[in-house]
């Protein structure tokens, strides 16, 4: 098991160079200026006369263009490794660490809601399709997951926050309330973003249920309990989903990336200040400190919990604890 | 047993957690919200609407400072405004100084545009345009008067007893001439990212600016004037640039924190002050209660009337028009006229104000390459065989305007705009919808059969490029739709790097822009990069001399110029759209400002007052 | 995890015509919400392979003069903000979207196979490399990906399937690198190369048939979610952009725009996204079911399982004959 687990910290190492050699590059060569932006924005005020000469060379001394590419990317690298600087977004000139802990929060505890609303509503559907296969009722339960993948959530999120406005006057919250402030308000908004969120996701889970409880119905200790005379929802549940849940617990595990990036859509229409939104903005903006350091920072927590998951299944199998 | 009782808990959540989210309904029928939604045009007089709640007393009414009896403001309340982007940071010298919208609220200028003279008072200006500095309806704020000595120097007079914001380490101390040296000084000196807007020092281009326009001294002669020197080209712009565009600031401010990117440094003379910030989210001012300044309408009565003011950011449309369907915002600017008819049909107890989209689109060519384009008759072609009627109805709904170039035709320019019907024959048949004209125009220029082009543009211009594309069509041009990302087309546009055509707008506000893209001197709005000798000479002779103080000079030059520059047809006009802003019955004293003065947008809620009582009967809500 | 012997798929091969009416009328009979599916992927490719001789106008001929008119017998689905006909869109978007689903899907499918049989198969250090690069890839939010991806490519068609395709591609191929580990890893293989067979001859004769399935798998399920995808880009300004008759892009541009006046702009489009989604995601589960020997029916539903409970409920009737 020791062997196990430090074999597997000691590859996040490569997979952890891969990843910032990609989120560097990705940034890096996205075409469009960033000047040419900032002063389109001037423009749009018609406080620049047109008049301004951009001081090319010094902005490239200050974005660290005017290097090669291999020393911009030690230095970026040295810079978050060593120092835990993340640098500072082009635009408002804050270091992105104050913008990364104030946005982190709301996307992680979105993506977490999402993720158990999720399990709630894939697991039971998953595990009834799985015993009644091709019934009316596995049907109906498929139909039900498969629709909340079928219908884009952006469209979902926009009929949530329109159509009661105009037939009800009522609206979901516009404005973030965080979660010191008021606990209750806080769980309130997100439930909604949660929900559509959790519905798109809900049928890869139920999908993976389904498949692994099928599997593992046809096994041999499935006839032995039922040689021992126990009733089906003790066979069902008690042995042949507790054996399924082993993989299923690594497939969450795999569901985190795609949740956080689902939630860029939520925070967009719900004007909830997380993550997702900060990466859209910054690559609209062409901000590229902040676009780098976002998804490292997301790529880096999602490895974090992928490394988690994959030790406590080799906990929980006692064919890998054991060895 | 067990499954019941996790059952029940869960359910219990659930129910728990729905209650919570959700907010009393707004209600619109509720009797008594007779308050008719008005509409009021940049340039027609505004009525105060009476209001005629069933029952409730009669508002206590007062003389305002025109004469006019209104009802006498409340104090009290909180307006809610919202945007779709955050501000950009907090330190001007970062980007410019309009952009960070908190200062306008928390510091002050030596000069502010005279609300009095908006739609709220005497409607002289529509104080739609944040960009055109109308010396006419300045006032002075921190100074209370300037003058001009010679042709190098200018003296301000400071005002006298105005406070910071009790603030540490400011305290609430007095303002003085110092602080005025400092902030124009650290504006000028220190070059932010961008270096900075004043076209002085080293970001200075010399093909368009060839003097250094820094100032040569600004000096403190004692406690409340300051003398500013400067080099006698620069007068004029910088005249325009630091008395009216830089914001006091305390220095003790800057040597706390280094710089201005923390919000917690934001502290100045203004009406609120800055008490949080959640980025991307909301930003919450509260008053200012040691506020110097009266009213300028209502006599004796202090600013501001609101207790505070928020401003949350809500990027999608959508959710901003649920929001202010639901009465969670006050305000809402830059609607689309389909969104505002289905927003005034749940609540026509709205307010809205209409107005042009300040920069007009239309399609620009390279004229200094080789293409069909250059020559005059294809372009006359080109403009002719746009009906533009029909897109301005079929399209726009009839909420377009077809002539809008290069003078926008709002109140403050209308000394320089001259309508269509009083143009030269060329210039209104180059409008009007000829498609015989135009293939004749295009035969005789050499393409009897058409040709092949292509127009640069980004998402939101393909729809009205599409209907162009057709027209054309019928006249054998046909176009493809480059369609590029935004910033990749801004990149674009600010070079005029297009391979063909280039679809763009041109902010048209500020009204020496004719000046901006006609020169060939000046590329930035030169989308075309047309050249013309007598344009040149006539800018030098007749416009650029009278910049600095010839203003009602200048503005006729320019009005004669225009048909000489419409005939060379540089650019193909397209319809430009008009928007609205949406605001709630509550909020009174207001008419729609966005910027009292220049570079002040977004400044109308230190002027407006709120009538919470009609807010609650609405909303439910405080 | 899939395994097929290699005899038994020759055997099934080498009638091959049987083998696919076999699995139709397996399909048909076994899974009737997989046969809908597989209908309604059916109409859907064929309106967009046809769709030149089935739309009534082209799908960008605009007509100020019937701006966002209501469905009649001229514009049978109505009209958009700029007069086009709104079925000739839905069918040409149709195409587009096969374009997408097929195109994407193709290349996730074929990337996965690449990647996937070459780690596999040639393991040790080169698997070991790979991997942590397709690691680096999947840890990644697939959304700031595609986001990232295509802000650096710029928005078009060829530029969205090669996006979704190469990122999907990359993460699919753990899905391939297993099924080869695990028959690679079969004892026949090794007695097979020790009568000297080549690597090539053993990746197509032996290999590639036990992947064969997965790769249906990884195509199927990837074409609903590449259809969604390129809809969610467009809501967030990265996708195809217009005038493409694109569903999703008609969906979250001019549909969400126009929503309150002209709900017909929306309702289509968003029928005709969701149903093809829905009818390509139940078409795969049950092309998996079937393909999947171990999630095979087979005797009574449920092997072993379903053998018993159907011995049970005998029993229980039974025991209910003799007590009356």
């Amino acid at each position: 098991m020791t062997g196990y687990l430090i074999r597997r910290i000691v590859l996040i190492i490569p997979t952890l160079f891969f990843v910032t050699v990609l989120v560097f590059s990705l940034a890096r060569f996205i075409p469009g200026s960033v000047i040419d932006r900032m002063v389109s924005e001037m423009a749009g005020y018609g406080i620049a006369q047109g008049g301004e000469k951009i001081d090319e060379a010094a902005i490239r001394h200050e974005l660290g263009m005017d290097v090669p590419i291999y020393s911009q990317y030690g230095r970026w690298v040295g810079a978050i490794f060593i120092h835990g600087d993340f640098g500072r977004s082009l635009w408002t000139r804050r270091p992105l660490i104050t913008d990364l802990r104030a946005r982190y929060p709301v996307t992680f505890e979105l993506s977490l809601m999402a993720l158990i609303i999720s399990v709630i509503v894939a697991l039971p559907i998953g595990i009834y399709s799985a015993v009644r296969q091709d019934t009316v009722g596995d049907y109906v339960g498929r139909s039900f997951a498969i629709a909340g993948l079928s219908i884009p959530n952006f469209w979902v999120g926009t009929m949530v926050m329109v159509i009661p406005a105009v037939i009800w006057g009522w609206s979901p919250p516009v404005e973030y309330i965080q979660l010191a402030k008021d606990p209750l308000g806080n769980l309130g908004q997100f439930l909604l973003p949660a929900t559509i969120m959790g519905m798109s996701t809900s049928a890869g889970m139920m999908r993976m249920t389904r498949t692994m409880m099928l599997e593992v119905l046809r096994n041999d200790y499935v006839r032995t309990a039922w040689s021992k005379g126990l009733t089906e929802r003790m066979v069902v549940l008690r042995h042949a989903f507790k054996n399924a849940s082993i993989p299923l617990i690594t497939m969450l595990g795999g569901r985190i990336p795609g949740l956080l990036a689902g939630s860029v859509i939520m925070e967009q229409i719900f004007a909830l200040p997380g993550m997702g939104r900060l990466m859209l903005d910054a690559i609209n903006t062409r901000d590229y400190p902040v676009i780098s350091g976002v998804n490292l920072v997301m790529a880096a927590l999602t490895l974090v919990c992928i490394l988690i998951t994959d030790i406590s299944y080799a906990y929980v199998d006692p064919r890998i604890r054991y060895r | 047993m067990k499954k019941v009782v996790w059952l029940a808990i869960t359910a219990l959540l659930v129910a728990v957690t729905l209650a919570a989210s959700c907010q009393p309904a707004t209600s619109t029928t509720s009797q008594g919200t007779t308050v008719q939604g008005k509409e009021t045009g940049g340039q027609t007089a505004t009525t105060t609407a009476a209001k005629t709640t069933a029952g409730a007393a009669q508002p206590e009414m007062i003389k305002d400072v025109l004469g006019r009896t209104v009802p006498k403001p409340q104090y009290g309340g909180i307006l809610t405004v919202c945007s779709a982007a955050d501000q950009v940071g907090f330190d001007t010298l970062n980007i410019d100084q309009a952009s960070v919208w908190s200062m306008h609220l928390t510091n002050e200028k030596l000069g502010v545009g005279d609300w009095v003279a908006g739609p709220t008072g005497k409607n002289e200006v529509s104080w739609l345009l944040p960009g055109i500095w109308d010396i006419p309806h300045e006032t002075g704020l921190l100074a209370e008067k300037w003058e001009v000595q010679g042709t190098d120097t200018v003296i301000f007079y400071i005002r006298k007893g105005i406070r910071f914001q009790n603030k540490p380490p400011v305290n609430g101390r007095e303002m003085n001439a110092d602080d005025v040296v400092y902030s124009i000084t650290r504006a000028f000196t220190q070059g932010g990212f961008l270096g900075n807007s004043y076209s002085a020092g080293k970001t200075r281009d010399p093909a368009v600016t060839p003097h250094d326009i820094s100032p040569l001294s600004i000096v403190a002669k004692d406690k409340y004037t300051v003398v500013i020197k400067c080099p006698v080209e620069s007068l004029g712009s910088l005249i325009q640039n630091f008395d009216v565009a830089i914001r006091i600031i305390p220095k003790e401010m800057v040597d706390q924190y280094k710089d201005l990117t923390d919000w917690k440094a934001a502290c100045g003379t203004g009406p609120f002050m800055l008490t949080d910030y959640v980025a991307g989210s909301s930003m919450t001012f509260k008053k200012n209660l040691d506020y110097w300044r009266d009213h300028p309408l209502y006599p004796g009565m202090k600013m501001p009337f609101l207790d505070g003011l928020r401003r949350l950011i809500i990027p999608d449309v959508s959710t901003q028009s649920a929001a202010i369907r639901t009465g969670k915002i006050d305000e809402m600017r830059d609607v689309n006229p389909v969104d505002v008819e289905s927003i005034i049909k749940t609540r026509p107890d709205l307010n809205k104000l209409r107005y042009l989209v300040f920069s007009g689109p239309g399609i620009w060519f390279r004229l200094d390459k080789d293409m069909p384009e250059k020559n005059l008759n294809v372009r006359r072609a080109l403009s002719m065989a746009i009906d533009r009627d029909a897109i301005i109805k079929g399209y726009y709904n009839g909420e377009a305007e077809k002539f809008c170039h290069p003078i926008l035709p709002v109140g403050e320019l209308s000394n320089i705009f001259t309508p269509l019907n009083q143009m030269p024959k060329t210039v209104q048949d180059n409008y009007t919808y000829n498609v015989d004209a135009a293939k004749k125009l295009l035969a005789d220029a050499g393409f009897p059969s058409g040709f092949k082009g292509k127009i640069t543009c980004y998402q939101p211009q393909v729809d009205v490029l599409s209907l162009v594309k057709d027209y054309w069509a019928k006249i054998g041009v046909q176009v493809d739709l480059d369609v590029r990302e935004t910033t990749v087309w801004q990149t674009i546009q600010r070079t005029s790097a297009q391979d063909d055509m280039l679809m763009t707008s041109i902010t048209n506000i500020y009204y020496t822009t004719p000046l901006a893209y006609v020169s060939s001197q000046i590329p930035t709005y030169n989308h075309s990069h047309g050249v013309d000798d007598y344009i040149d000479k006539y800018v030098n002779d007749k416009i650029t001399p009278n910049q600095t103080f010839n203003d009602a000079e200048l503005r006729a030059n320019l009005k004669a110029l225009v048909p000489y520059l419409l005939d060379l047809v540089w650019m193909v006009e397209l319809p430009t759209p008009y928007q609205y802003a949406v605001w709630q019955p509550w909020v009174k004293g207001f008419n729609g400002e966005y910027s009292v003065g220049r570079g002040n947008h977004g400044d109308a809620g230190m002027y407006v007052w709120m009538d919470t009582a009609l807010k609650s009967k609405v909303t439910g809500q405080q | 995890m899939v395994e097929l012997d290699a005899r038994s798929l020759e055997k099934a091969l080498s009638g091959r015509r049987s083998a696919v009416a076999d699995f139709i009328k397996r399909l048909t009979k076994e899974k009737s919400m997989g046969t809908v599916g597989g209908v309604i992927v059916l109409l859907f490719l064929f309106v967009g392979i046809f769709a030149n001789f089935l739309a009534p106008y082209g799908y960008n001929e605009t007509n100020m003069l019937a701006v966002l008119a209501a469905p009649s017998g001229k514009f049978i689905l109505g009209t958009d903000q700029l007069g086009r006909d709104m079925l000739s869109r839905i069918i040409y978007g149709a195409r587009i979207s096969m374009y997408v689903g097929v195109g994407a899907s193709a290349l996730d499918a074929g990337l996965a196979t690449i990647i996937g049989i070459v780690s596999g198969y040639f393991g040790g250090k080169f698997d070991l490399v790979i991997q942590r690069f397709v690691d680096a890839v999947i840890v990644f939010p697939n959304l700031f990906f595609y986001l990232s991806v295509m802000a650096l490519l710029g928005p078009g068609l060829v530029q969205v399937i090669f996006c979704l395709g190469i990122l999907n591609g990359i993460g699919s191929s753990r899905l391939i690198r297993s099924a080869v580990m695990a028959t690679r890893n079969n004892v026949y293989i090794d007695a097979i190369r020790s009568i000297g067979s080549s690597n090539p001859r053993i990746l197509f004769r032996h290999i590639l048939p036990n992947v064969l399935a997965p790769i249906i798998i990884i195509f199927t399920i990837s074409m609903g979610g590449v259809i969604i995808a390129e809809a969610s880009l467009s809501f967030l300004g990265m996708g195809i952009p217009p005038p493409t008759p694109s569903w999703g892009g008609m969906l979250s541009g001019a549909g969400r725009q126009y929503m309150m006046k002209a709900p017909w702009l929306v309702i289509w489009p968003g029928l005709a996204l969701s149903l093809v989604v829905y009818g390509i995601n139940m078409f795969g589960d049950a092309l998996r079911d079937l393909l999947d020997p171990r999630l095979r029916g087979g005797v009574g539903g449920l092997g072993e399982y379903g053998a018993i409970k159907a011995m049970k409920a005998r029993e229980k009737k039974q025991k209910a004959k003799i007590t009356e």
